[in-house]
């Protein structure tokens, strides 16, 4: 766009006046919607919100009709949190049934390494690999009612029946079970115990742990919700700005 | 005809591709729209906005990105 403003104009002919026309016209757009040229623009904001929703897709993609979070969609967003130096804080609120394992695990490798503050609040769900991004950040929140549901790695699909494949799996689950150790205070053993365990799931191995059960089981940090978790992340930056003594300025 | 599997719906009944056709990604200031091609009455193309994708609070509360809403490309 800056472009347009530098360069001197060539040929002040055609291509020139159909863009002037089209300017002219999405301005006049903009009146018949909202009655007025501009729209008001509020101040930005400090905290940016990512939201993690339905499944996160991987490399296939998932019909339409499917609620998804792709990664191309939030990686960017999350490099552009990183980079901007206007955005002191990253809320993100998640509500997924997880999804692809290298997906999820690039989200939660992506989050935990924000040099930002970041917080999560699981609202509803955050099961399977929801659970290794919310506990990615640097602070975690679970709604009263959330549930988070841990079980081991699966795959659907055409599987070659080989003890590879097993082994395969195996280490991929342990990326998994690794990661969440490394970033919440639940033991290796405790979490493994809720993954494999009988008995708690329909026809299938794992738990789900509700809201308080997953602070006390150490995986999440405080039972919350948006307004704790704004206030945490309001509190977190305070902390994170360069401390700046009283002769700072004058320095300047 | 009941089905139990523990394989996901659309691995058994495969979507229409036409589906994803419909919807494309749409670069504002800010972030990105996710818009539906709706055929029009005059046989012009509406497209309507399905969801908008941004990590800025303030964008949510933009009348111009509330999904439902007709977009021009």
């Amino acid at each position: 766009m800056s472009d347009v403003s530098n360069s001197p104009q060539p040929t002040p002919s055609n291509p020139n006046q159909e863009g002037k026309d089209q300017k002219e016209s999405g301005i006049l757009d903009k009146i018949q919607q909202l009655g007025q040229t501009n729209v008001p623009q509020m101040d930005q904001s400090n905290i940016h919100v990512l939201t993690i929703i339905g499944q996160i897709e991987g490399h296939m993609q998932l019909p339409p009709q499917n609620k998804t979070t792709k990664y191309e969609h939030i990686i960017p967003q999350l490099v552009a949190a990183e980079q901007n130096p206007k955005i002191e804080g990253l809320l993100i609120i998640l509500n997924t049934v997880g999804g692809d394992v290298e997906a999820g695990l690039a989200l939660a490798e992506m989050i935990s390494s924000m040099s930002k503050p970041t917080v999560t609040l699981v609202l509803g769900g955050g099961h399977s690999i929801g659970v290794p991004i919310a506990v990615a950040a640097d602070y975690s929140f679970i709604a009263e009612t959330a549930t988070m549901t841990i079980h081991p790695v699966r795959l659907t699909g055409l599987v070659i029946g080989v003890p590879q494949t097993f082994e395969y799996l195996d280490k991929m689950q342990d990326r998994v079970v690794s990661f969440v150790t490394r970033h919440s205070s639940i033991s290796e053993e405790n979490f493994k115990e809720l993954m494999l365990s009988k008995g708690n799931l329909t026809r299938d191995i794992g738990s789900n742990v509700v809201g308080k059960d997953a602070v006390s089981y150490g995986i999440i940090n405080e039972v919350g919700g948006i307004g704790q978790a704004i206030k945490k992340l309001n509190e977190m930056i305070e902390q994170n700005r360069p401390q700046s003594p009283g002769n700072g300025d004058v320095v300047q | 005809m009941i089905l139990y599997t523990y394989q996901a719906q659309e691995s058994i009944f495969p979507v229409d591709e036409q589906e994803y056709n419909k919807q494309q990604l749409v670069d504002i200031p800010g972030g990105q729209l996710l818009v539906e091609r709706e055929e029009g009455e005059m046989g012009g193309v509406n497209y309507r906005i399905v969801r908008l994708l941004s990590t800025d609070p303030n964008m949510y509360l933009d009348q111009r990105y509330t999904p439902g809403q007709y977009f021009q490309i």
